[in-house]
């Protein structure tokens, strides 16, 4: 006999179950008589201290196989009960009116919250040309520079997308001296427009800290207030283009700055010009030359070379040439379109 | 001799656009012609051309991509359009007096458009004759003691339709998929045969031939070249137009005419050039050409002829004669003469294998200087000497 065969031949236990479990088990059923009796002779009483089963009791296995038997017992025995259904039971012929469980369908089906709708840090315009990055500029050394005066979080303008026009006539018509800390930098035409700006960028950021912004705005006007004839001539003294002479040294500034001046002209900033700009200006000229330097379709560069036109065997086409501008170049086109007439595809 | 006047011959290959005609000539005929690339003289033959439209219809305006669908072959204009067409013109290296427009005119094929003054039906019969004519001089004068059927193959071989078409396809030349004027010129037009067509029914050229019906006759070679084409094979016609042409005659059409509209723009030693640079260049193997059935008889046919010493088989060395692969080098002898040597298996092998290169030495022979008669047509030329040609092969 093949030995393979004679495996087939063997009890199925012995294979699928470990020997030493078993052998364990025949002798644990056979020591409740034996054993005992053999303990009570040793003892003399019928009641002999010490284990009834002297090899431990069951083993792992046994254990878990008898741990996970029971539950099965306890099910069969809940089904054995019947559960009558309630009285005004009816049994559903169709889904519709039953519960759904689950998720409530797909996201689509939601109505948009708060977090569904995208709205980009950086607005779609893009300022490149000269004449509108440096008011951007400016705008954003004077917004930061009020920020710094009042002492607020400098980022918390960025909240501020769009001004009014007549407060960004206002933030336009002041200058900025040029200083490398900061302080002390905005020089305000007069004490009208000072009052108005502080006024409107007080509203920035939490309550909190905008009453105690307020109380020092109140001590400053006061102050302000007695030296305005020296404001003008201090605003006069100041010349045009001074925030392009700004220095980025603060990192916290330079961030803030930065992150503005960004929202503004719509324009990413890479991480190189970041690092080596130490001044607006840098920024400013940047984006100038970023401008000029616009990148052209190179179909329309093409297009104007003059060198290719010259070419007899170049040719450039006005439009995309499809398989279709091919198919009529060889001709087969027209087979192809009487083909589909002839069966009626095409009309 | 009298000059020929090619520059007003070239003219009528042109569209009267760009012919070099005066200028009265070519405001009368510009007037009359939009689309045609005849001569003037053609013209006046052709007048049913401008006579097409019935003059009772309304006449509705056509796009101009609309009017292009009309017409059988591309207009004359699309030819400066065509990126292919100049690029194959440079890539050909052709004369600059050849325009684009008769290069156009030259991929266009008789099946295309059958109108005379559109395809290139002209330019190729005339590049024809002068390819054959410089092919046949070349080998004649080459090689004057070649077979006469070998002279056919190697005919065949150098400007033969399934060379040209060989050629058409290293030029870069694509077909275009069906003719019309929507199409790139710079693409070989031409009208396609339906599948299925027997290649096999076309018409024999009526001939002085005797009994041209019996086509199982055997045809001498002497027969061949009194009445047959310059390959020895019968000169047939078919009607292209209404079947239309296989790719491979529409690629020889189109290299035959390109000779011709050479020869016609920019002259003979142009031509002439051309030809050297795309045919004589092919390398041919002209002894593989031959085929022998008894090379023994017929070399000592030959040596009688000559009235040399009969040839006689010598052994000049042999090795393991008595071994499963003997090798023999047998030799041929006229008298003290050796006149071919042939290594073989057995002697038999040998002895035909050195009759054979006694025979090709014999027939291959070529000249040292070899003149052909048209370089006397250049100017200052030196006259012509004949040259020798030799009786022909031996008839046994």
């Amino acid at each position: 006999m093949h030995p393979s065969v004679r495996l087939l031949r063997q009890d199925l236990s012995s294979i699928y179950f470990p020997r030493s479990s078993i052998a364990r088990q025949v002798r644990y059923n056979s020591s409740d008589k034996f054993s005992e009796r053999v303990r009570r002779r040793l003892w003399g009483t019928d009641n002999p201290p010490g284990l009834k089963d002297p090899y431990g009791g069951q083993g792992v296995l046994e254990r878990r196989w008898s741990g996970r038997q029971q539950p099965e017992e306890a099910e069969e025995a809940d089904h054995d009960v019947d559960i009558a259904p309630p009285e005004d039971y009816v049994e559903a012929k169709t889904w519709d009116g039953l519960q759904r469980i689950g998720h409530l369908g797909k996201w689509s089906d939601l109505p948009p919250r708060k977090e569904d709708t995208y709205k980009p840090f950086l607005p779609e315009r893009k300022f490149s040309k000269s004449s509108k990055v440096a008011p951007a500029a400016h705008q954003a050394a004077v917004e930061i520079s009020m920020m710094r005066m009042l002492k607020k979080p400098l980022t918390n303008i960025c909240d501020v997308t769009d001004h009014d026009p007549a407060i960004l006539e206002m933030i336009m018509a002041c200058r900025i001296q040029p200083s490398d800390s900061w302080k002390s930098t905005i020089k305000f035409p007069d004490q009208r427009t000072k009052e108005a700006l502080i006024y409107v960028f007080d509203q920035l950021g939490p309550q909190a800290k905008k009453q105690k912004a307020k109380e020092a705005n109140e001590e400053n006007a006061e102050v302000e207030s007695e030296i305005d004839g020296k404001l003008k001539q201090e605003y006069n003294t100041t010349r045009k283009g001074g925030s392009q002479a700004l220095a980025l040294k603060n990192p916290l500034i330079k961030f803030a700055f930065l992150k503005r001046f960004s929202q503004l002209t719509g324009q990413r900033l890479s991480d190189s010009l970041i690092s080596s700009a130490t001044r607006v200006k840098h920024l400013v000229e940047y984006l100038d030359k970023k401008g000029e330097q616009a990148p052209k379709k190179l179909a329309v560069t093409l297009a104007e070379s003059s060198t290719l036109q010259k070419l007899p065997n170049v040719k450039i086409f006005k439009e995309r040439q499809t398989p279709a501008h091919k198919d009529r170049e060889v001709g087969r086109w027209k087979l192809i379109d009487a083909e589909l007439r002839e069966r009626g595809l095409v009309t | 001799m009298k000059r020929l006047q090619l520059l007003r011959w070239s003219s009528s290959a042109l569209s009267p656009g760009f012919r070099t005609g005066s200028r009265l000539q070519r405001n009368v005929y510009a007037g009359l012609r939009h689309q045609s690339s005849a001569s003037p003289a053609l013209q006046a033959e052709n007048e049913s051309v401008t006579e097409e439209q019935p003059p009772g219809q309304p006449i509705r305006k056509l796009s101009p991509e609309e009017q292009r669908l009309h017409l059988p072959s591309p207009p004359i204009k699309a030819a400066r359009e065509s990126a292919k067409l100049a690029a194959l013109h440079g890539r050909l290296y052709l004369p600059s007096r050849l325009p684009l427009e008769t290069l156009a005119r030259t991929l266009v094929d008789p099946s295309a458009d059958p109108n005379p003054n559109f395809n290139n039906e002209s330019l190729a019969i005339l590049g024809h004759d002068l390819m054959t004519y410089y092919t046949s001089e070349h080998l004649l004068c080459t090689y004057p003691r070649l077979p006469l059927t070998v002279v056919f193959a190697a005919m065949f071989a150098y400007v033969g339709p399934k060379t040209l078409a060989a050629m058409t396809r290293e030029w870069g030349v694509e077909y275009a998929a069906a003719p019309g004027g929507e199409v790139d010129p710079g693409l070989l037009q031409f009208k396609r045969m339906a599948p299925g067509t027997n290649l096999n029914t076309d018409t024999a050229i009526s001939t002085t031939r005797p009994n041209p019906d019996r086509k199982s006759w055997r045809h001498s070679l002497s027969s061949r070249i009194v009445y047959d084409d310059e390959f020895g094979d019968i000169t047939t016609e078919s009607n292209t137009a209404v079947r239309g042409a296989t790719p491979d005659q529409a690629s020889a059409s189109f290299v035959r005419a390109v000779m011709g509209a050479i020869y016609l723009h920019a002259g003979r030693p142009a031509a002439k050039r051309f030809f050297e640079q795309h045919f004589l260049s092919r390398h041919l193997n002209i002894t593989e050409l031959f085929n022998f059935s008894q090379p023994a008889r017929d070399l000592s046919r030959l040596c009688a002829r000559e009235d040399f010493e009969p040839p006689v088989a010598r052994i000049i060395s042999e090795t393991g004669r008595k071994s499963r692969h003997p090798v023999f080098v047998v030799g041929i002898f006229s008298g003290k003469d050796k006149l071919g040597e042939g290594a073989g298996g057995s002697l038999m092998e040998a002895r035909s294998k050195a009759a054979v290169a006694a025979l090709k030495g014999w027939y291959l022979y070529s000249p040292l200087e070899v003149r052909v008669p048209s370089s006397t047509e250049e100017n200052g030329a030196a006259p012509w000497k004949p040259v020798h040609v030799d009786l022909g092969e031996v008839i046994v």
